[in-house]
């Protein structure tokens, strides 16, 4: 098993795709905070009611889009507008914002079907005792690959955030911060693990890519409202949402403040993920011929 | 001799397909055993079977004597070429090599040059493998097939794509690993001609069924120059050669007997038969050649 690792990490660091994944990653991760600073600084200039009004919303009204735009102003604010930016709430709030879990899409299944797509696995399949071993040693190399856009996304935004912020900046490496960085990485490592378990059954990584990205770009979410005004129709409570047990939802729900039912929630959902798809994957490699 | 390798009714269907119907064979340590058959006729899904990539149908085989999950333990000591080489076409050949060497725990440096030169790539440096010609990516994958100093290496098809020197010179490395360290081959082909210069034990498969299985002597056998002969009674026919010193005979069935030396001498041998009130009812030289004795083996001129 450890001889598969290895191999999977030798393959990993001569990867294009690997490189071009860290090089999009810093370049995203330093635009981002400049971006996102200049939306804040743009809007902050303007009223509120200046600011709806150029998105197209009435002001008066108190429907959702324009009530969840003005909890995204507040949010800015409290992150961008105060005397102190905290590194922790900036980070919370790239990761959450699904930028990541684009990656996560992408960059996972290219590297675990290249060893089907080029026949490699040919050479090595038939002399495992447990072909399984296959599968797992894959996904150590995508969590070595998840941690690197995530320390690689530090970095850059790091440097980004300094030159911004300058000494409002505050590095707050505490254990707030360790909480929501393992919170990040059990939700995004799940989600990658999920994309491998779906190029892994369907022998190929298009699709399993496009399931992926679909994901991030939150289309789910329209997805999700239908699938709760059937249950709420059949007897389901009507606070229940079935998003709360989505992967991407849980990303969002991430925060400092995480009450801990919602803390339990998030740790849950992780883990099922988690597991389940491990165990397909394995259970697809073990049982399928190779082809 | 041990068998390395013993199947037992091996049996692989595919819907309501069986592309591989209860092959039994046996292949001693030491042998290079040929596989024959057309395209389609299921040399790759019994090979695939045998290196553990395909799970059988029916059926079971052992190997270097150990069955079910046991023989898990030492699949390890195969090394196969199955298809298409399966190789990263960004990465040069030692770095293919290399990533083989590392899954297996093979950790000495030395291996990845010595297999290069063994194939005849030992020149590529950092080339990346996308860019080889096919021959060279064969070459590839018989290397790949070579790491871990296997027990038995498993070669389907592995002249594909080879100039004649090229074939020349996988024949000639075949031969040396074979004769220098006992390594076990089975190499599948449709290029009878190639396989008879190496192979030293044969099985022909048609239609997912092993048609005939045998040596190489006792296939020259089948293939050479002879008499056929057919008489009214063969017993007696066979005291009258002995008489006439032809002691290279062989009673094939109860009808036909091949005769392998003075082919010249038809004539002589009809008239001694008649002498001795014998009936001749057929008399003819025969000669075929390694593709018509396959064809009329399989039936392949009546599919042509």
């Amino acid at each position: 098993m450890l001889n598969l690792i290895k191999m999977d990490l030798y393959r990993l660091v001569r990867s294009k795709s690997f490189w071009v994944m860290i090089i999009v990653t810093a370049m995203v991760a330093f635009i981002s905070a400049f971006a996102t600073n200049y939306s804040f600084e743009a809007i902050d200039s303007l009223t509120e009611s200046e600011a709806m009004s150029s998105m197209g919303f009435d002001t008066d009204s108190d429907n959702a889009m324009s009530i969840g735009l003005t909890d995204e102003f507040n949010e800015m604010d409290i992150l961008f507008g105060g005397e102190k930016v905290y590194y922790t709430e900036v980070f919370n709030y790239d990761f959450s914002a699904l930028t990541i879990l684009l990656f996560c899409a992408i960059f996972p299944p290219i590297f675990v079907n290249a060893e089907q797509k080029y026949g490699f696995v040919k050479n090595i399949a038939g002399q495992m005792p447990n072909r399984g071993m296959l599968v797992l040693s894959k996904l150590c190399a995508v969590a070595v690959q998840v941690i690197i856009v995530f320390v690689t996304y530090m970095i850059a935004s790091s440097i980004s955030c300094s030159i911004l912020f300058g000494d409002r900046l505050v590095f707050d490496f505490s254990a707030e911060f360790i909480k929501v960085f393992a919170l990040h990485f059990l939700l995004h490592y799940a989600f990658a693990v999920l994309v491998t378990a779906v190029t892994i059954l369907l022998r190929g990584s298009a699709l399993s890519m496009t399931f992926g990205i679909i994901i991030s770009a939150g289309v789910t979410t329209f997805i999700y409202s239908f699938i709760d005004i059937v249950l709420h129709k059949i007897g389901f409570s009507e606070d229940f949402s079935i998003g709360n047990f989505a992967l991407e939802s849980c990303i969002g729900d991430v925060s400092t403040q995480l009450s801990g039912g919602d803390l339990a929630r998030v740790v849950t959902v992780g883990a099922v993920f988690l597991i389940a798809s491990i165990a397909v994957s394995v259970v697809t490699m073990c049982r399928r011929d190779v082809k | 001799m041990d068998y390395i390798l013993t199947t037992n009714s091996l049996t692989k269907t595919f819907g309501n397909h069986k592309a591989v119907n209860q092959i039994s064979i046996n292949i001693r340590q030491g042998e290079i055993y040929g596989l024959i058959g057309r395209n389609g006729a299921g040399k790759t899904t019994l090979l695939k079977m045998i290196s553990g990539l395909s799970t059988p149908t029916e059926g079971e085989f052992s190997l270097f004597g150990h069955t079910g999950r046991e023989r898990l333990q030492v699949m390890n000591r195969i090394g196969a070429l199955v298809e298409n080489p399966g190789i990263y076409p960004n990465l040069s050949a030692a770095e293919n090599l290399k990533l083989k060497c590392i899954a297996t725990g093979v950790r000495n440096k030395k291996v990845v040059p010595k297999i290069l030169e063994t194939v005849g790539l030992a020149d590529t440096g950092k080339k990346p493998a996308g860019k080889f010609s096919l021959g060279m990516k064969q070459r590839l994958g018989i290397a790949l097939a070579l790491i871990g100093e296997p027990d038995l290496v498993i070669l389907d098809e592995p002249i594909n794509g080879l100039d004649p020197q090229g074939i020349a010179e996988v024949r000639e490395t075949i031969e040396k690993l074979n004769k220098e360290h006992g390594i076990t081959f089975i190499i599948s082909s449709h290029i009878l001609e190639e396989l008879s210069k190496i192979a030293t034990k044969y099985g022909i498969i048609h239609n997912g069924t092993l048609v005939k299985e045998l040596t190489r002597e006792e296939l020259m056998l089948e293939c050479s120059e002879r008499i056929e002969l057919k008489t009214d009674n063969n017993s007696k026919a066979c005291t009258v050669l002995e008489s006439m010193g032809i002691h290279e005979y062989k009673a094939v069935d109860k009808d036909t007997i091949q005769i392998f030396e003075r082919l010249g001498d038809t004539g002589d041998i009809t008239m001694k038969l008649a002498e001795n009130k014998i009936k001749t009812i057929a008399i003819y030289v025969k000669n075929e050649a390694l593709e018509d004795y396959y064809f009329n083996l399989t039936g392949g001129n009546k599919n042509a």
